[in-house]
Order: C-alpha cells, then sequence, then structure tokens
C-alpha cells in the first residue's frame, strides 16, 4: 500500500513536470463549450388559469385569450417553460468570454407588450444594453421596474409607443415588470455583466453558448414560481442535490448535454 | 406586558428623560449581557415605569393597541426568529430596572432581512449581525447620533446637512435654560415613523396610508425625479405644511420659536434628522445586500466582528461618543443638549468595511446631488390667461381621457379611480411580493407578519374629484407628478416628447394640469361616467 501511494505521487510528479515543460512552450488555445438541459415538470402538468381581462375590452379583441404566465408547463412533454440559468461570478471582469460575445450587442433588447401580456416574459439582457420597452397593443400600458441596483422606473408605454431605458448595473435577482393598468402582467428582467444566462422554451430546452471549457462554473437555477431554491433536481433517473440552487460543473468542449432534469411538484409553489 | 416594552423600543416612548438628573442613570455596558426573561422582571419593571411617568397619550395608544393589536402582535412572537428579541427585552427590561431612562436602539431592518433570506435561500443572522454593528459603529444611537468622518463625503455631507445640529431632534423630548427644544423627533414624529424612521411607530398600524418608512430611500412627493432623493427644501416644505388627505400633520408652528423668529432651525433640525434616518437607514439596506450575496464580504465581516471580544460593538459605540457627548453613563443633561454631534473618524480597513465605505459614498451622493435632479416646472403664459386657461381645460380632459396618458385606466373617466384590483406600494411589496409572497395570501404572509412587516394594504388611485393633493397643490406640484409619476406607488411617469415621439407636449402636460386641477369644480354637475359607478362608494371612504 505504503509503495503503491509513493509511486503513485512519483508518476503524479512525473507527469505534472512533463505537462509544465510542454505546456509552456505551446499556447493553450482556450476552448469553448454549450451547455444544454430540458427541465421537465415530474408530475402531471398543471393547466394555466384564464386571467379576467374584462376590465379593459382592447385586451380582449379578436377573441383574445389571457392565461397565467407564472407556471408554464408543456401538456405533451411537460417541458417547463421560463427556468432561468445564470452563470454566477463576483467579477465578470476576470471572467473568459468567447470572443463572439465579450462585446454586449449594441442592438436594444425588446420587452413588448402583446395581447395584454409582456413578450418576452422573461428578457435576458446585459448591463449597459438599452431596453426597449414597446407598446404593440391598441391599448396603453405602463411597465413598473422594480431594480435594486438600477434606478426603479414606471413609465407609460402608449399604444404604438416606445421609451428606451439604459439599464446600467448587474441585478443580482431577476427584477420584477409589472403594468399595474393591467394587473395580471408580470414579466422579469435578467441583467447580467457576462452573456451567460440561459432561458428555457416551451418544450423546457436551455442552451448557454460559448462558456469557457475546462474550469469550474457556478451557475444558479431560477423560476419564478419555485417554492424556496430550486435545491433537488433529478438528471436522467438520478437525485442531486443543487444547493440554495446553485450548481457547479466542469464543462468539456463542445457539446455538454446534462440529459432531462426533472424537477418535483413540491419544487413550486 | 411584552406588548408594553415592545411599544416603547419601538416607538421611543419611553419615559421622558429628567433634564434636571434626578433620574436616567444606566450603564452602557449592562446592555451586552445576556439575561434570562423573568416574567417576575416585567411586573416589576412597569410598575417602575409608570412610577416614573409615561405620558397620558401613550396610555391611551396602549389601551387600544392591547385588545386589537395584541393578538397580532403575539401571534407575530410564535415565530422562532423573534427568540433573540426576548433575551434582548429582558435586558433592556433590567436595564431599565437600574432607574428610569433606558437608552434606545435603532431596531435592525428585519423585513429586508427576511426578503434578502428568500432571495438567497439561506439564514442571513450573520450577515446581519456585522451589519448592525457597523451601522451602529458609524451612526450612533438614537440618543447619540453619529456621523462618519470620511474624508471622501465631507463635501457631501457640508452641503446636505449641519452634524453638529443632529442633537437637537435626537435623544428624548428635552429643552434647555434658552429654551432651545431637543429631541424633537421623538416628540413629534417618532409616535408614526418609529424611532428607527421604519415607519413602525406604535400608530402606525392604524393609519392609511402607512407612515414612511425612510429607510429606502424611497420618497413620494418631491420636486426632484422619481428615484432621486427629494431635496432639503422639498422635506421642509412637506414637513411644515403635511400630507392633506393623510395623517401626516403639518409642523409649521415648530417653523420658529415665538420668542425668536430668526431663531428658525427647530425645522431645519427635523429635516437634517429625516436625512440621518434615511442614509443610516438605506447603509444598512445596501450593506446587507452586498454582504448577504457575497461570501466573500462575510468573511471580512466575521474577520472584523471577531476583532472584538463580545459586545463590545455596543460598548465601543458607547466610549467613542464620550469624546463628543458629555452625556457620560449618567443622564441626558442639560450640558449633552448644547454639545455638538461631530462627525467620527471610522475604521477602514477590511474589504467589508470598504464596501461599508461605498455604499455610504453612494447614497451620499445621491442625497447631495438631488438638487440636480429637480425638474423643471415653468408655468405657461396661458395660465392666467381666463380664456385661454378655459381652453386648456377642455384640451386637457380629451388628454385625460386619451390612451396616450392612459389617466381614465387607473383614474377612471371621472376621475373617481375605478381601475385598479388590488395592488400595493412597493413599501408593501419590499417584504412581501420580492420576497415571493402574495400579499393579499393570508398564510403565506406569516412569516412576513412575524418579523414585523405591516399588514400589507392595497392603495387606490386618488380620487382627483376632492381635488386634495397630498404631494402640494401648486400647479408644478401637479405637474411634477404626472411628469415622473409618484415614486414607490403603481402611479406611472407619463410619456413624454421629445424622448417618446408618441408622447405628450409639455404643452400637453399643462393641459391636463388645469384639466385635474378644475375636476372638483366641475364634479357638482357631473353625470358618473360609465364604470365610475362603483368607484362612488369610495368617495365617501376617502373624504377626510
Ligand atoms: C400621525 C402620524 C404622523 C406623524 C406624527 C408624522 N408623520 Fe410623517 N407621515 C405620515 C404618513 C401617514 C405619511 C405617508 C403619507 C403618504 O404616503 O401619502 C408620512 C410621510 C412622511 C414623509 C415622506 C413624504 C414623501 O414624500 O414620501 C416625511 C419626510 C415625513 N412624513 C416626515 C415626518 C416628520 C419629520 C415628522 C415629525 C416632525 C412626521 N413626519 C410626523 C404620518 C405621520
Ligand atoms: C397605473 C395606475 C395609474 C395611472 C395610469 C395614473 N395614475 Fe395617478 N395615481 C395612481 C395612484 C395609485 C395614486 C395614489 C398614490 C398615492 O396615494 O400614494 C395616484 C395619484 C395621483 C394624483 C394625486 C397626487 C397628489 O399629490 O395627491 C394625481 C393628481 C394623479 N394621480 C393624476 C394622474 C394623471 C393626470 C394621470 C394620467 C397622466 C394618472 N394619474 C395616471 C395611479 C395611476
Amino acid at each position: 500500500m505504503k509503495v503503491s501511494m509513493s509511486w503513485l505521487k512519483f508518476g503524479l510528479l512525473l507527469a505534472g513536470a512533463l505537462c509544465s515543460t510542454f505546456g509552456a512552450n505551446s499556447v493553450i488555445a482556450q476552448e469553448w463549450a454549450d451547455l444544454k438541459m430540458t427541465f421537465v415538470y415530474d408530475g402531471k402538468a398543471p393547466a394555466a388559469k384564464p386571467v379576467d381581462a374584462s376590465k379593459d375590452p382592447l385586451c380582449l379583441e379578436d377573441g383574445n385569450k389571457i392565461v397565467t404566465e407564472n407556471m408554464v408547463v408543456n401538456a405533451t412533454n411537460g417541458g417547463i417553460r421560463y427556468i432561468a440559468l445564470s452563470l454566477d461570478v463576483k467579477d465578470a471582469s476576470k471572467l473568459k468570454i468567447h470572443p463572439d460575445l465579450a462585446k454586449a450587442s449594441a442592438d436594444k433588447v425588446l420587452l413588448d407588450n402583446v395581447k395584454c401580456v409582456f413578450v418576452p416574459h422573461v428578457v435576458v439582457m446585459r448591463s449597459g444594453q438599452t431596453l426597449e420597452v414597446k407598446n404593440s397593443d391598441k391599448t396603453g400600458h405602463n411597465a413598473n421596474f422594480g431594480f435594486f441596483k438600477n434606478q426603479a422606473q414606471n413609465v407609460t408605454v402608449p399604444s404604438g409607443a416606445s421609451k428606451d431605458l439604459k439599464i446600467e448595473k448587474e441585478e443580482t435577482a431577476p427584477t420584477p415588470v409589472e403594468c399595474n393598468i393591467h394587473p395580471w402582467m408580470k414579466g422579469y428582467v435578467i441583467v447580467k455583466d457576462h452573456p451567460y444566462v440561459g432561458v428555457s422554451d416551451e418544450n423546457g430546452a436551455l442552451v448557454i453558448k460559448g462558456l469557457p471549457a475546462g474550469e469550474e462554473l457556478k451557475f444558479r437555477v431560477w423560476h419564478e414560481n419555485q417554492n424556496k431554491a430550486i435545491s433537488e433536481v433529478t438528471i436522467n433517473g438520478k437525485k442531486e442535490k443543487w444547493d440554495r440552487g446553485y450548481v457547479t460543473m466542469t464543462l468539456k468542449p463542445g457539446e455538454n448535454n446534462l440529459g432531462t432534469i426533472k424537477l418535483a411538484p413540491e419544487r413550486f409553489k | 406586558m411584552l406588548s408594553c416594552w415592545f411599544f416603547a423600543q419601538t416607538a421611543g416612548l419611553g419615559p421622558v428623560a429628567e433634564i434636571d438628573g434626578s433620574a436616567g442613570a444606566q450603564n452602557p455596558a449592562n446592555l451586552g449581557a445576556k439575561t434570562p426573561l423573568h416574567p417576575f422582571d416585567f411586573g416589576q419593571y412597569l410598575f417602575k415605569w409608570a412610577l416614573c411617568g409615561v405620558r397620558p397619550q401613550f396610555w391611551r395608544t396602549l389601551a387600544l393597541a392591547e385588545g386589537w393589536v395584541m393578538p397580532r402582535l403575539l401571534n407575530g412572537f410564535r415565530a422562532k426568529r423573534l427568540a433573540p428579541m426576548f433575551g434582548f427585552a429582558a435586558v433592556a427590561a433590567l436595564s431599565v430596572l437600574s432607574g428610569c431612562y433606558s437608552e434606545p436602539h435603532f431596531e435592525p431592518n428585519a423585513v429586508f432581512r427576511f426578503r434578502v433570506e428568500a432571495e438567497t435561500d439561506q439564514d442571513q443572522a450573520k450577515a446581519a449581525e456585522a451589519v448592525n454593528a457597523l451601522v451602529a459603529d458609524w451612526f450612533g444611537t438614537p440618543d447619540r447620533p453619529q456621523w462618519p468622518a470620511i474624508a471622501e463625503t465631507t463635501a457631501a455631507t457640508d452641503s446636505l446637512l449641519q452634524v453638529e445640529r443632529l442633537n437637537r431632534a435626537a435623544g428624548p423630548q428635552r429643552s434647555d435654560r434658552e429654551d432651545n427644544h431637543y429631541g424633537l423627533y421623538r416628540e413629534l414624529c417618532s409616535n408614526c415613523h418609529g424611532l428607527t424612521g421604519n415607519g413602525r411607530g406604535p400608530t402606525a398600524m392604524f393609519l392609511d396610508p402607512y407612515p414612511r418608512d425612510f429607510r429606502p430611500g424611497w420618497f413620494k412627493y418631491k420636486s426632484t425625479k422619481r428615484g432621486s432623493r427629494p431635496t432639503r427644501d422639498d422635506l421642509y416644505r412637506l414637513i411644515k405644511h403635511g400630507i392633506p388627505g393623510t395623517s401626516m400633520p403639518a409642523f409649521a408652528a415648530i417653523e420658529s420659536h415665538e420668542h425668536d423668529k430668526k431663531k428658525n432651525d427647530d425645522l431645519d433640525a427635523v429635516v437634517d434628522y429625516v436625512i440621518y434616518l434615511s442614509v443610516r437607514g438605506e447603509v444598512e439596506r445596501l450593506l446587507l445586500y452586498e454582504v448577504a450575496n457575497d461570501e466573500g464580504l462575510l468573511e471580512g465581516a466575521r474577520a472584523r466582528m471577531s476583532d472584538q471580544p463580545a459586545g463590545s460593538a455596543t460598548t465601543e459605540v458607547s466610549s467613542s461618543s464620550q469624546a463628543t457627548s458629555t452625556t457620560e453613563t449618567s443622564n441626558v443633561s442639560t450640558a449633552s443638549n448644547a454639545a455638538p454631534v461631530v462627525a467620527q473618524p471610522v475604521v477602514i480597513e477590511s474589504t467589508f468595511e470598504i464596501k461599508a465605505k461605498e455604499v455610504f459614498v453612494d447614497v451620499l451622493s445621491k442625497w447631495a446631488g438631488s438638487q440636480e435632479q429637480v425638474v423643471n416646472a415653468q408655468l405657461p403664459a396661458w395660465w392666467n390667461e381666463p380664456a385661454e386657461h378655459a381652453d386648456a381645460i377642455a384640451q386637457g380632459r380629451a388628454i385625460y381621457l386619451g390612451a396616450t396618458a392612459a389617466c381614465a385606466n387607473c383614474h377612471g373617466k371621472s376621475g373617481g379611480g375605478n381601475g385598479l384590483v388590488r395592488d400595493y406600494d412597493d413599501w408593501a411589496k419590499d417584504g412581501t411580493v420580492r420576497a415571493g409572497i402574495e400579499p393579499a395570501d393570508r398564510a403565506a404572509l406569516k412569516p412576513y407578519l412575524a418579523v414585523g412587516g405591516l399588514k400589507p394594504v392595497p392603495i387606490s388611485p386618488r380620487d382627483l374629484r376632492l381635488g386634495i393633493y397630498r404631494g402640494g397643490s401648486e400647479p408644478a406640484d401637479i405637474y411634477r407628478r404626472i411628469v415622473q409619476g409618484i415614486e414607490g406607488t403603481p402611479m406611472p411617469a407619463v410619456a413624454l416628447k421629445p424622448d417618446n415621439p408618441q408622447g405628450l407636449s409639455e404643452d400637453e402636460v399643462w393641459q391636463l394640469v388645469a384639466y385635474v386641477m378644475n375636476m372638483k369644480a366641475e364634479v357638482a354637475g357631473a353625470i358618473p361616467a360609465e364604470g365610475d359607478v362603483a368607484s362612488r362608494e369610495n368617495v365617501d371612504e376617502v373624504q377626510p
């Protein structure tokens, strides 16, 4: 036992020495990783609840029906929509960011009001970008942002109009946005100093592209209707703890597919 | 009985200190001690307390409170998290037993901590402990206010308030031989706004709207932009005139002394103190948020705590303030009235302290920079031309009903306010919605109420037909309400040209102002517009 241990150590040392000699001469190119996963509701999909919007007939034109969006589960495949996974870093300036993503796009990020709901329901943007709050409806809306680090805003957006808001700072938590004229309207804005945030689509699929491979990355998962943080998940049949919604992983270059992540109904309110 | 103590502590309505020094010895060293609670202590405490003289109005409040509030309050005490408060209660009770005067303390922001705990899904006791110790070090106590002397903020501080004057509004109610009044805040404001400025004084729960919690730094009625702090003049004017239509009284009476018109600073001293409480409270909030979200900072904070022997945080405050206040440990003497507060140097070494400094500088610059945020409101030339003004009212009516301004969506076609279904202000949302709790869900609210949150009360759009304006009834006030909205409430800022091509022009806003201000006159003969019927009942409720 003793012997084998010291041999092992020696081997490791040797390997380490070799690596450092060769490694120092060759430039190791940073490799990039894509992260994929699919969130699925582990139970009978809850149905969306209808919203009483009769107060504003303009919202109900052309037979429009409005339903709650705080728990959107796909009836056919159980996919959970609007789960967000964000990279959690204290200082994004030290983070390796894929060259294509290094600079935030100069384009505005759109938050539209369509048929009396916010579209998209969860907006993702980077600090320093401009959020264009647009109203494609015939009726008037307001957008009340409960920012914590940025200045809180509550603006009226008349029919057909847009209002630009420059969002300077990262927000630790997703920021709720409400329309007080139509109280069922609620959305979220996620503002980060980096581009690594994914939001699950109608099938529960979530993708984050261009992450630095080969280093430990910490993510936090969030859903607006979570019952406390999502701290337990079932990945491909195996239970895993995501303490307070945090999960740490080291990705290999190229695609990393975590597969199906099942969330028990108790994870939600 | 516990409740009596609770009220005394939260409201700072402890016995009024005797200025001649016959009563009030209290040893700050006692405060650090942990003593188990015994019901007998409270009995004795109450007895002494009654002997020492409590103001009659307080007894009245108590009597009112006991029947209605107590079940709710005690309900709150069931929460485990309040357990430490029992210990503190015992200590406070014991220290009172040694005399009639107990030095009150600022209450930690438990509701905000609750929100942060929900957001981080983590107990934040350690973070809160560290933050509270630092805030006590930097800002002192209700009796001995302090102000951190930091080079970067000297200029901002000087432009904002007179640190030396902070002792005028602080501490228990008292006056000196020259008839200077002291302890103004506790005499005039803390009943409603609470000793800590948390909006939770003993009468707060009976009021709608609730008194302002100064700690988040959100103010409704000001000349500055939404999201900016009010100017000194704004606060001065608001406190002087009160807020019509709410319980917030006018304090014009304290503007100057009868016999010395030149000594006009009681109201200014109160303004200083409101700013002090707000800055203190915001630093506490923001710093707790930072520490809760950055474990690295918490390490720094822990190191800071372990540097000092247990309980020394309080002791240190007292000893450092001895230099400036002649109070020593004895009583609130006449001498202390005259002793001005002096900005105290603070230690800034650890990353935690550096973060605290950043936060303080940030908060202070918002206050000091408010003058630059004033919204220009220049009356148009037509305002005083009767014919043109009448035209403007007609124009304004169309704008009011139009889709661009969207006023009628909330205030109703005839101004009675038919719109919103159950909405809440940001003060209510802070500890509920932001902590994932639906304010109307009674069961879910329990933990929020347990940490001292006020029961969320829905906010409704103002009945504009009453013609009572809370934020001032000058046209410029209404103009500013419309172009900025009302901070902390659902009332949004109107869309304005040129920023928003589809928005209103400045002149159109003035027409809207003219219309709104004419609604009361108009309402007498008016037929209620469709959809406003339900809200007509509200009118009687709202009418003072
Ligand atoms: C009887 C209760 C009561 C007393 C006493 C009282 N206030 Fe108030 N105060 C209120 C209420 C209620 C509000 C909130 C009104 C609202 O939201 O419309 C308020 C609001 C305020 C505001 C915030 C205004 C804004 O723009 O948001 C300030 C500042 C203030 N009070 C200062 C004081 C000071 C200083 C004193 C003592 C000199 C004092 N108040 C005494 C009830 C009180
Ligand atoms: C989303 C709903 C909403 C809309 C839209 C709205 N308001 Fe309000 N408004 C409110 C609420 C809520 C209050 C009460 C705020 C409070 O009491 O703190 C209020 C208060 C007011 C006040 C009282 C201010 C004071 O000093 O007392 C005026 C005046 C007013 N609104 C005018 C308007 C006008 C004009 C428009 C259209 C340009 C408008 N509001 C649009 C919700 C709204």
